[in-house]
């Protein structure tokens, strides 16, 4: 007996001395789908995860999934929101938005959740291989987003480039309480990075990739948006002439449209954001807004009165009824919502790119202006014998055209504020009343109601911009 | 305290007198129900000499002459001393007192003497938990501890329950307690993915449950550190006894109802029809009831019913439920010799809910051993497993939800075809395949919503005598659970048709254990003992791992004969996680004991958690308690009217961790941001390597009375619970890309007392009455938040946590009521309610003043005792919270949803002409000025009373048991929640809706009426 008494005296030894063993690491856990940050962005193929990471933020229904494309046109004068509708976009149509307004919020927190993905691969320490062409793309990818930014919450450049901007963050630090830059500022920002991009991007990856003349043709964008032509001209040019890629032609046209699938050799699109049949919005797609889901928003008849009969792009509207039962022209632009591979919304296209040399080449040669628009037109209206318009005039007819190719992209707004233009609505059937007395069919340049508000989740947070609210908010 | 506390030990015993001067005694224990008390301890007072009792309560000791006096002693039972000498044949009936000092308590890592107790400890017993109509044990604890909380918003069968201990204590983490079972550090959160409810605690049969003790104080609780803040339960299961093998079998069978039927309930057709008239007229579609009922028929211009819509009268509430059966079987075993003791039991409970296609199945098997191998080590082992089947409908604003049926479906409408068959995608309109609210007799017959859990919960231990004072502990004890959800959703009609059909399996798995190993000092100081010392140094380890496999497919064959995911056409989903987080500790505590007058405690813990931030991963917790029985004082002894004073107080410090996930401090990247078929990371938490638990101080100051020769004894504690460091979600600048940080920057308190009264206001040689009454009283206050800020209450609209209020006080329009002149809306337009305003919009969101939280809850219990009958009675209550329903606004919508959704009674007495003073507003079809947007008008009074429990039972006497060769036997017959009084009545639910008083169209509290039978034998 005193034997086996020893023998437990020696168990209980142990027992004690393994546990004060038990070491430090016995409470440090880490997580089995996710991994310290540092250790994502040590390897090229981390970086290149975050890339893809970086691209599938662009997709939400806050930023180019849905809210880009459609506040740019409901609140410019393309669509309207219907009586029985989901709640969904009424502050916007309405021009009631306050400083806590959803959409205002998710496009602003999104556009900067994307920045913090590009700024934590631009600012990886690692070199080599195909980092340098992983990290033009994410400076791609800021500066789309700051242009976006810049839009939404600032007056145009080309009304004053001096005005407060957007707050220009270039690392990720969580407890960084930033002021906003001007538009200047964040113009050079959006320039410099594109210039960066484009030197270091792959020259073609698929459309669903900012490759080399993607960046380019956004560039000439931001340069047209600054109102400086010749940049805008030059960039558009060589992207027409050098970028290899093929004008959607009216044969194409409806095949183009109902592909949701991207493109991987080039042709129309120079950048559109992946969505399939896993990776998607699910109900908050595009489409879902407009033809197959919430159906809360459709055509303004004074858009659709503006194509002709033999305008190939009448097939993006539907004749029917809102759910209310007034007829109305539903929007088929989109048309593989909900279900199986979704529809990849469009960010830069050739087309565009037309318009953009177009408009650019009116200071400096109104017959490549003329040459670039019909060559467009000649695609879009075979039956449509040329614009021969000048001055003004033909500026008026490449806005126009710009609003008949872009419609539901989401640019005519920031159209006809860098334009300094009056938004003019018309009163559609089924359409909720735009306002007491329709005070809100016409809205004059300036209105402070043409610029979003800074969220007040961001006034609240950051003592530093507290003071920095836009007029009107 | 509980008539089961109430203990009469009954000893009949002869002695012998030995010729070598020591005296044989025999005798036996029993309690007042006849019933024997088996492992009590029988010892000679001052020597040490002892035994214990066997299965029948007997026993024998052999004592020196000179000794007369034995004492016996047994968890859950009052110490007696009984004199020995007097009498050659004493047949001695002690009187034991409805609350006593002496009993011993399970406390955590051992057992106590309540006398050395400075806490606020509350003990169950077995009794109370046996043969309950429940699917699981936190059901049973309603009513019986002072500031415990046991609220179940689901009647339906293994539904999950809200335990509360002294009021609510986070916003973010966790407020359920800390569950110990056998020792090991339980998980009790409801793992479901999909199914509306599940319980881990079902998993454990309640018959098997020894004692349960509940911490509620920093003295008692502190020990568990940082998991200690919400108060800790402690589960202690059944374990061998010696003595003859004794089989104890029990069985109850019975039938479920309705707890409550509500006043307010869903209209008939022909009150329907007057509705629609009213509202239709109101509305300017027509003039009188002529004209009304041609616009309700017409279905081009007006709304389109049946023309012989008034004929169809269905009750969707019958249609919806049934009565539900409900048996129990269990059977346990006990027995051995002075060194190894066993325990064994199996066990089948099965319970039909009241609502269609709930029910909940378990099977349970138990076994435990104890084996002394010498005088220095023993060692136990026990595992405790089950397996059990439950189906539990949709909750909530689901089509598919019974409940929300039983008051949405329209009265006109009908569940079945003429023919009998039944009614989906009708000609008429009525259920249409694509949408609406589905007919729940499809869904129950069609689709599946089914979950199964198994579980393994063991134990080893030993126990190692190193010296003569000092023991050293050894437990490895841990759960393995399993739960598996398998919901099929057919094809033909509800949430399924639109994807022809969808599966969702899930299966999750834990593996949790804990090892404590402790050293444990008992020494009495000096020699004449007045001075006793124990003192407890020990190490606890503890891990959590959590493995989760999901799988979804869609696009079944158009059968109901396949329902698992192998026919679906369409995988959907598929997706693995594991988790797991660990806790390590060092732990001491101490009391020591001048006399049984004075008592010093004291507690310190420190704990390392693997789910706190890098920089405060360990934390120091400690208590100081004292208590002061005042009754052992000279100068008290001589004041006989009070057998028993003591003063108790406490102060100390406890965290709280649950609740939040195990990697929430740690900065990640995470994947799964896919890009074009391929992976993409980003950013998923920013951390914070300075988040830690949320800190807990806990004061307490408790009185024990007992008095009129212990026929009296009254507890009375009160106690203030400071939380600080509440984990808030902070704001960080979203220009940073993250919206928010969980720091610890909050505070808030939780103030309140308890009373409970016990007492024998009659006894007589053969009838007693026990009378105990029970009041907990909590106020909950928040006290800081970041920057002062409110907080939108994350999972809903409700509530918006404000410092210097209740976290729950109910945050939404304030209605004013129906307007006389002419029957408009009214809503005071803010808080102050100076103005009033029939405009939804300009009725301002603000704090109503009423919380979902009561003010006053508790339970008042006889017992009266007759020979061998005796009769139970339970009445709990609950005062001063308010419920909300969420959706009255649908039913109760003065128009605005009629011909939609069925109505309630309370719209007939609506606004008819200027002057009326009514509570509903004028009915117009289409609605009237949003009157049914959510506002205070769907707030309820939350009071109610219910008759919890209701026994009648009877007790073989002695004689009989003898006849029949049984150690005891009884009947009962037992109501659950039979009677329910003093509700609001407007209200149209149950008023249990657990804890934040939000009904959610759950499945309906079941009443139950039961019988049952209880025999052991040898």
């Amino acid at each position: 007996m005193k034997k086996i008494t020893n023998k437990f005296s020696i168990i209980f030894s142990a027992v004690v001395v393994v546990l004060s063993g038990c070491s430090k690491e016995f409470t440090e856990k880490v997580p089995f789908d996710a991994i310290p940050i540092n250790a994502a962005l040590s390897t090229e193929s981390g970086l290149d995860n975050a890339l893809n990471g970086n691209y599938a933020s662009l997709r939400t229904a806050n930023l180019f999934g849905r809210n880009f494309p459609v506040t740019g046109d409901l609140m410019a004068d393309n669509s309207f929101v219907e009586t029985k509708n989901s709640g969904r976009y009424l502050t916007q149509y309405n021009y009631t938005s306050i400083a806590n307004d959803g959409v205002f919020t998710g496009m602003w927190s999104s556009s900067y959740r994307g920045i913090m993905g590009a700024n934590q691969i631009i600012n990886a320490t690692i070199t080599g291989g195909n980092v340098a062409t992983i990290k033009a793309q994410a400076l791609a990818i800021r500066a789309l987003l700051y242009f976006k930014l810049i839009n939404i919450y600032a007056k145009p450049y080309t009304e004053d480039p001096t005005a407060l901007g957007v707050p220009i963050v270039l690392t990720y630090d969580p407890y960084k309480l930033p002021t906003r830059n001007t538009v200047t500022e964040v113009y050079g920002q959006i320039v410099n990075d594109l210039q960066a991009a484009f030197a270091g991007a792959p020259d073609y990856r698929g459309s669903v990739y900012l490759s080399k003349y993607a960046i380019e043709a956004l560039l000439a964008k931001v340069y047209l948006y600054m109102g400086d032509n010749l940049k805008a001209k030059a960039a558009a040019k060589d992207v027409i002439d050098n970028g290899g890629f093929t004008l959607l032609s009216a044969a194409d046209f409806n095949s183009y449209w109902a592909d949701p699938m991207g493109e991987t050799s080039k042709g129309e699109t120079l950048f559109e954001v992946d969505a399939d049949v896993v990776n998607n919005n699910g109900f908050d797609d595009l489409g879902g807004i407009y033809i197959n889901g919430y159906q809360d928003l459709y055509a303004s008849s004074q858009l659709t009165s503006l194509y002709s009969a033999s305008d190939v792009r009448l097939n993006w509207f539907v004749a029917g009824n809102t759910k209310s039962g007034a007829a109305a022209k539903k929007v088929n632009k989109y048309s593989n919502a909900q279900n199986g591979d979704r529809d990849n919304p469009k960010v830069m296209r050739l087309s565009e790119v037309y318009l953009i040399a177009a408009e650019a080449s009116l200071t400096s040669s109104e017959s490549d202006a003329l040459m670039y628009l019909n060559m467009l037109m000649a695609q879009r209206d075979p039956a449509f014998t040329g614009y021969t318009s000048t001055g003004a005039a033909l500026l008026a007819d490449i806005v126009q055209e710009r609003r008949k190719e872009l419609a539901f992209e989401g640019d005519r707004l920031y159209d006809l504020n860098r334009l300094k233009q009056t938004i003019t609505r018309v009163q559609n059937g089924g359409a909720i009343p735009a306002g007491t007395g329709n005070v809100n069919l016409t809205i004059t340049y300036p209105d402070n109601r043409r610029v979003g508000p800074i969220p007040q989740n961001e006034i609240q947070a950051n003592i530093n911009i507290a003071s920095q609210q836009n007029p009107g908010y | 305290m509980r008539k089961l506390l109430m203990v009469c030990v009954l000893i009949f015993f002869c002695w012998q007198v030995s010729l070598a001067q020591s005296k044989t005694i025999t005798g036996r224990v029993l309690d007042e129900k006849n019933n024997p008390v088996s492992s009590a301890t029988v010892s000679a007072k001052g020597r040490k000499i002892a035994t214990s009792t066997d299965g029948s309560g007997a026993f024998t000791i052999t004592i020196p002459s000179g000794v007369n006096t034995l004492t016996i002693s047994s968890v859950n039972f009052e110490t007696e001393d009984v004199n020995v000498s007097a009498n050659i044949h004493p047949l001695v009936s002690l009187k034991a007192s409805t609350h006593s000092l002496n009993e011993v308590v399970v406390v955590a890592y051992g057992t106590q003497k309540r006398i050395n107790t400075t806490g606020s400890i509350a003990t169950i017993k077995a009794a109370d938990l046996e043969n309950k109509p429940f699917t699981s044990v936190d059901k049973s604890l309603q009513g019986f501890v002072t500031g415990l909380q046991s609220s179940s918003g689901s009647g339906a069968p293994g539904s999950a329950t809200d335990i509360r201990i002294r009021g609510i204590g986070s916003i973010t983490a966790g407020n359920s307690p800390l569950w110990v079972i056998d020792g090991v550090i339980a998980n009790t959160d409801d793992l479901a993915s999909n199914s509306t409810t599940t319980n881990p605690l079902s998993t454990l049969n309640p018959d098997d449950i020894e004692s349960i003790t509940v911490l509620k104080d920093a003295a008692s609780q502190s020990i568990y550190g940082s998991r200690a803040a919400n108060g800790v339960i402690l589960v202690t299961t059944k374990k061998g006894r010696a003595g003859k093998t004794r089989l104890n079998f029990s069985t109850e069978i019975g039938q479920n109802d309705f707890a409550f039927k509500p006043k307010n309930r869903a209209v008939t057709t022909s009150e329907y029809q007057t509705l629609l008239r009213e509202s239709v007229i109101n509305a300017g579609y027509a003039t009188d009831n002529t004209t009304a009922d041609a616009f309700i028929v017409d279905p081009v211009n007006g709304l389109g019913l049946e023309p012989e819509y008034t004929k169809t009268n269905t009750n969707w509430i019958d249609a919806v439920t049934r009565k539900g059966k409900q048996q129990q079987y269990n059977l346990s075993m006990t027995g051995g010799d002075e060194k190894t003791q066993f325990y064994a039991s199996a066990g089948y409970f099965k319970q039909d809910g009241i609502t269609l296609a709930t029910t909940f199945k378990r099977y349970n098997g138990s076994i435990s051993i104890t084996h002394k191998l010498n005088d220095k080590f023993t060692f136990a082992t026990g595992l405790n497993g089950s397996n059990s089947d439950q189906r539990t409908p949709s909750n909530g604003g689901a089509f598919a939800n019974p409940a929300l049926s039983s008051f949405f479906l329209l009265p006109y409408t009908s569940p079945r075809n003429a023919d009998g068959s039944l009614k989906y995608g009708d000609a008429q309109g009525q259920f249409p395949i694509g949408g609406g609210i589905y007919n729940p007799l499809v869904i129950a017959e069609f689709n599946k919503n089914a979950s199964q859990q198994t579980s393994l919960r063991g134990y080893v231990t030993g126990e190692y005598k190193i010296f003569k004072d000092i023991k050293f502990t050894s437990r490895y004890s841990s759960e393995y659970f399993n739960l598996f959800e398998d919901q099929y959703r057919n094809p033909f009609y509800g949430d399924g048709q639109a994807q022809d059909g969808d599966g969702f399996a899930s299966y999750r798995k834990y593996y949790n254990w804990t090892w404590s190993n402790y050293f444990d000092l008992k020494k009495n100081l000096n020699k004449s003992g007045d001075i006793y010392f124990d003192f407890k140094l020990g190490y606890e380890a503890q891990a959590y791992k959590d493995y989760v496999l999901q799988a979804g497919g869609q696009t079944f064959p158009k059968t109901l004969d396949l329902q698992n995911l192998a026919s679906a056409a369409t995988p959907t989903t598929s997706f693995t996680l594991p988790s797991e987080n660990t806790t390590k500790s060092g732990f001491s505590n101490g009391d020591i004991n001048y006399k049984d007058r004075y008592v010093l405690s004291g507690s310190f813990r420190r704990d390392a958690s693997s789910v706190f931030g890098v920089n405060n991963r360990s934390g120091n917790f400690y208590s100081v308690g004292g208590s002061w029985n005042v009754s052992e004082e000279s100068f008290m002894k001589k004041i006989t009217l009070i057998n028993t004073l003591k003063i108790r107080s406490s102060y100390g410090t406890g965290g709280n961790k649950s609740g939040f996930g195990s990697y929430t401090s740690l900065p990640t990247f995470a994947y799964g941001q896919n890009y074009n078929g391929l992976p993409g990371s980003a950013l998923s938490n920013v951390g914070n390597p300075d988040l830690t638990w949320e800190n807990n101080a806990n004061f307490n100051l408790g009185v024990d009375i007992s008095m009129l020769k212990n026929r009296l004894n009254i507890t009375v504690e009160m106690y203030n619970r400071k939380t600080s460091g509440l984990i808030v979600r902070v704001p960080l600048s979203p220009t940073s890309g993250v919206t928010g940080q969980n720091r610890n920057v909050g505070g808030m308190t939780n103030k309140g007392y308890e009373i409970s009264v016990g007492g024998r206001p009659l006894k007589t040689r053969d009838f007693t009455w026990d009378l105990s009454f029970n009041l907990s009283h909590n106020e909950n206050r928040l006290t800081e938040l970041y920057l002062g800020n409110p907080i939108p209450d994350p999972n809903g609209n409700l509530f918006n946590y404000n410092v210097g209020h209740d976290i729950y006080e109910f945050y939404t329009r304030q209605w004013a009521g129906v307007d006389p002149q002419n029957g408009n809306p009214l809503w005071y337009t803010d808080a102050t309610k100076s103005a009033t305003t029939s405009v939804v919009g300009q009725a301002k969101l603000s704090l109503s003043g009423v919380s979902a939280l009561p003010k006053y809850f508790g339970s008042v219990m006889n017992t009266f005792t007759y020979k061998g009958f005796s009769i139970e009675a339970q009445v709990y209550y609950n005062f001063g919270n308010y419920v909300f329903q969420s959706f009255s606004r649908f039913i109760n919508s003065d128009g605005a949803l009629y011909s939609a959704y069925g109505q309630l009674t309370e719209q007939l007495e609506s606004w008819k002409n200027p002057g009326d003073v009514a509570a509903t507003p004028k009915l117009v079809f289409g609605g009237n000025k949003n009157s049914n947007a959510t506002s205070t008008r769907y707030l309820y009074k939350g009071d109610y009373m219910r008759l919890r429990n209701l026994q009648i039972s009877f007790a073989l006497p002695a004689s009989a048991l003898k006849k029949l060769h049984l150690l005891n036997a009884n009947i009962y017959l037992r109501g659950t929640n039979l009677i329910t009084w003093g509700t609001d009545k407007r209200l149209p639910v149950d008023p249990e809706t657990g804890s934040v008083s939000t009904g959610n169209f759950e499945v309906f509290i079941p009443k139950s009426l039961t019988a049952g039978v209880k025999i052991g034998f040898n």
